[in-house]
């Protein structure tokens, strides 16, 4: 989507020192930094406390200038207006109006980016749907969970389809299903060629979505690269099947030695992590219709977000796994279905889909239980589409 | 300008879901509805209608600049604090539609505010119309003295300043003015102008004064009135006497209208003879056709006591005079209360629009608690400008008078300053519509045209520009280490 071929954004030697209230300089937030964020990359922004990430966001957004060096988004600078329609931002807290409501509080912003008014409407009812807020819009913001509050500035970040998505920490006070779905959508907006900053201190969230990372310590830059390149291990070789049986292991530890010589160091069964865990315990209950007065899990991505026309292979698998996303003993009557959304068809698909091991392992445990894995389609199927349609992606899910 | 009003909703919005908005109209209703009950004034419908219009109107007006003061003040302010702020400005709005946006919302809101106020009152008011007068003179008081519209007029005064000059040049020709009166560049050294300036007065105050038992004559010029319409015109007058009359009743009389003039529409002058209290004002109400069709009432006062028909030694002999400010005048109607009250509302509006620019231009620089001391020491000013300015003219005039007073002596030393400081502050004294509408006084267009030209273009736009030039410049997620 970016019009330009240059870098989305841009630093050089970027230097910004904070002074007291003598006007003497006390702190160095920034210290002669260089930095390249490209057109459709997922950068991953990564240092202690007080390196200076959101003294970095900040200057590229116009809220602080640059005591010397600078930095352009766009090619242009910060703080040049017409820029930022092009640039969505989740602050490190939300900072929202406390006396509006969620839907007032998309509106607003709406209002900022001059849509017009059934667009505005469209947009932020998707958004409410999106984030999970829709049965809470109309409760002021001001009594919000921190979670809950998360949730409405990630949706006011979207409101304007972002070029250039800067995400400060989205994840803090969000809940394991919040977290997966932020990271799903990084994901989906990246595949649509959007440009995300995002800056975290949960290294396995950055290590999952992130092409690139740029490590600051002390205002400096201290490491930047390819993530896969930073931390693949070359020396190493895993190989991941089928559950195997104890005399067949021992035969490839056999082969390995014969052929190459070398020692196989490890043999173990893989376990869910504790994030799918998490999500399969909640879709569980969501299934049987506990209620919730907080957020819900959220709904499915706004439709202006989604890749349209890019993704037919998504589409097509959208269409095969539809039933999966769809809750059971919902409104919809079955018989709208068509042959193709039933259960078996789906788990073909996903076994032929799947690469991991972790949910075919799952079919295996319990071959019966389709209604049960159907709701956790809603995050868990995100990754199964992922990895059909983005090899490159895969192992980040594993 | 979708922005801006973006921003204007968002500012109405906070205004009216804080309690702070709800508190106004609670403390405004309380006081339309108990005034009436608390105050009765003289005791005349008519004093009761005044005192509520008075104490209501200047209730609203200070309750809605405190109102303004804070909201405008809390408005930038405090989302800077919250910061809610970075997530607005980094949406593609300038800094200066988010300031005009504030504003317009605070002004919005303000209109809003007001025009509820301005009902309430005028429905008040309508409802006491209907209560129960003293008599007949008390109901036509209030129908030709409240609510209504009034021009003022002041007798025509020859040229005092030519006058005091050829008095001037008499005395130098006599040799006696004092050596020290003249200066010596040539004209007249501060001396000599005091001197100057005294004969002026005293010429004005003879103009002003009757002799005992004398008569005297002022001419009202440029009655701009309808000689079709059948109406009545007011002549006010305050007398001071130099020998206090028995019972301090001054009996006189007054000769009003001229039937020899071209045109006259009367056969005979009006003739009001009066025993008035001294040193009160006192009206008399005479049929508009007094005035000559060129716009001219002749009034003639008679300083005798007309019941004692030309014998002189029975009368009571003072010297009597007009001469304090709005001592004599002649009233007429121009127009409806109604009308009136509508451009004394608007000129409050403008007042407030003002308060609002200067609070946003204060929070625009300072935190809450400090651009609200800013705003309300500059609220403070401005309202009283008029008395501060008087203050320094009288130092200014004559410093001799305050030597030996320390404080005194400051002031004059921090004259300069405080002279800058009452230029910047804007004179919203001088824009005050509630005394002359509770007068019935026409609050004319023209004033009314000046407060939405001064305070509420020249002094906002003035405020605003700079709001923007320091917002722009500012660092808003600065922080101090």
């Amino acid at each position: 989507m970016s019009t330009t071929n240059g870098p989305v954004a841009q630093t050089i030697g970027l230097t910004k020192v904070f002074k007291d209230f003598w006007g003497r300089n006390r702190v160095v937030a920034l210290d002669d930094l260089h930095l390249e964020v490209r057109p459709g990359e997922v950068f991953g922004f990564l240092g202690p406390n007080g390196s200076g990430k959101t003294t970095t966001i900040k200057i590229l957004l116009g809220l602080l200038y640059p005591t010397r060096g600078r930095a352009f988004v766009f090619g242009r600078l910060p703080t040049d207006v017409a820029v930022k329609a092009r640039i969505g931002y989740l602050p490190e807290e939300s900072y929202l109006y406390r006396f509006l409501d969620a839907r007032e509080t998309l509106d607003y912003y709406g209002r900022l980016f001059q849509q017009p008014r059934g667009e505005r409407q469209r947009r932020t009812e998707m958004l409410l749907e999106m984030v999970g807020l829709s049965a809470v819009a109309r409760r002021r913001v001001g009594q919000y969970s921190k979670g809950m509050a998360r949730r409405i500035g990630l949706a006011q970040a979207l409101i304007n389809d972002p070029d250039l998505l800067l995400l400060d920490e989205p994840t803090t006070g969000m809940d394991p299903i919040g977290t997966r779905q932020i990271k799903d959508l990084i994901r989906e907006l990246a595949r649509r060629g959007k440009t995300i900053v995002l800056c975290s201190h949960l290294l396995a969230d950055v290590e999952d979505v992130c092409d690139r990372v740029g490590i600051l310590y002390g205002g400096k830059r201290r490491a930047l690269g390819d993530i896969k390149a930073l931390l693949a291990r070359q020396e190493l070789t895993q190989i991941t099947a089928e559950r195997l049986r104890p005399d067949t292991i021992e035969r490839i530890k056999e082969l390995v030695e014969n052929l190459e010589g070398k020692e196989v160091l490890g043999v173990t069964t893989p376990t869910d992590r504790l994030e799918e865990f998490f999500l399969r315990i909640v879709q569980e209950a969501r299934q049987q219709r506990l209620t919730t007065s907080g957020a819900e899990a959220g709904g499915p991505m706004a439709e202006f977000l989604r890749a349209d026309g890019l993704q037919t292979g998504q589409q097509l698998v959208d269409s095969l796994v539809a039933a999966a996303k769809s809750e059971p003993g919902a409104d919809q009557p079955t018989g709208t279905q068509s042959p193709a959304d039933q259960p078996p068809d789906r788990r073909t698909i996903e076994q032929l889909v799947q690469s991991g091991s972790q949910t075919q392992q799952q079919h295996h445990d319990e071959p019966a239980d389709d209604d049960q894995a159907g709701p956790k389609s809603k995050q868990v199927d995100r990754s199964v589409i992922d990895s059909l349609i983005q090899p490159k992606l895969q192992r980040d899910d594993e | 300008m979708s922005r801006i009003v973006a921003v204007a909703r968002n500012m109405i919005a906070e205004g009216i879901r804080m309690k702070i908005a709800v508190i106004f109209i609670v403390m405004l209703v309380v006081i339309v509805a108990a005034l009436p009950a608390i105050m009765h004034g003289d005791g005349t419908l008519r004093g009761r209608v005044q005192t509520f219009l008075a104490y209501s109107l200047g209730a609203t007006a200070v309750l809605l600049s405190l109102l303004t003061v804070f909201l405008s003040c809390a408005s930038v302010a405090a989302e800077l604090a919250g910061r809610q702020i970075f997530l607005t400005v980094s949406k593609p709005i300038a800094r200066w539609q988010y300031l005009v946006g504030k504003w317009l919302g605070i002004a919005i809101l303000d209109a809003l505010l007001l025009a509820g106020a301005g009902v309430g009152i005028y429905a008040m008011v309508a409802y006491l119309k209907t209560t129960a007068w003293l008599n007949e003179q008390d109901r036509d008081a209030l129908r030709y003295e409240v609510l209504t519209a009034r021009a003022s007029v002041r007798p025509s005064t020859p040229d005092f300043a030519a006058r005091a000059d050829a008095q001037m040049e008499r005395l130098k020709e006599q040799d006696r003015l004092p050596q020290s009166a003249f200066a010596p560049t040539g004209g007249w050294s501060q001396v000599g102008q005091t001197i100057r300036q005294r004969i002026r007065d005293d010429l004005s105050k003879q103009w002003m004064s009757c002799p005992p038992l004398g008569v005297r004559e002022y001419r009202f010029e440029n009655m701009h009135f309808d000689p079709n319409e059948a109406g009545l015109i007011h002549l006010r007058y305050k007398a001071q006497v130099s020998r206090y009359p028995p019972d301090d009743i001054l009996r006189c009389a007054w000769v009003i209208g001229d039937p020899t003039k071209d045109g006259a529409r009367i056969s005979r002058p009006y003739l009001s003879e009066r025993a008035d209290v001294v040193r009160q004002y006192h009206i008399v109400r005479i049929p508009a056709d007094a005035i000559a069709p060129d716009g001219t009432l002749l009034v003639r006062f008679e300083n005798v006591d007309r019941r004692y028909s030309g014998d002189f030694d029975k009368m009571h002999r003072t010297s009597v005079s007009f001469s304090g400010q709005g001592d004599l005048e002649v009233l007429y109607e121009v127009g409806s209360f109604e009308a009136n009250y509508l451009r004394s509302l608007l000129m409050i509006l403008a007042q407030l629009v003002l308060l609002a620019a200067v609070g946003v231009l204060a929070s625009s620089f300072l935190s809450f608690p400090v651009a609200c001391l800013m705003c309300m020491m500059v609220y403070l000013t401005a309202i009283s400008s008029g008395f501060l300015q008087e203050a320094i003219r009288e130092l200014a005039a004559n410093p001799s008078a305050f030597e030996g007073d320390l404080a005194l002596r400051l002031a004059v030393l921090l004259k300069p300053a405080t002279t800058v400081f009452l230029w910047v502050v804007p004179q919203i004294s001088a824009y005050n519509p509630i005394n002359d509408l509770v007068d019935g006084r026409l609050v004319s267009w023209a004033w009314l045209g000046r407060a939405a030209l001064w305070l509420g273009a020249v002094q906002t736009t003035v405020a605003m520009a700079a709001a923007c030039l320091i917002f722009r410049r500012r660092e808003l997620a600065q922080v101090i280490v």
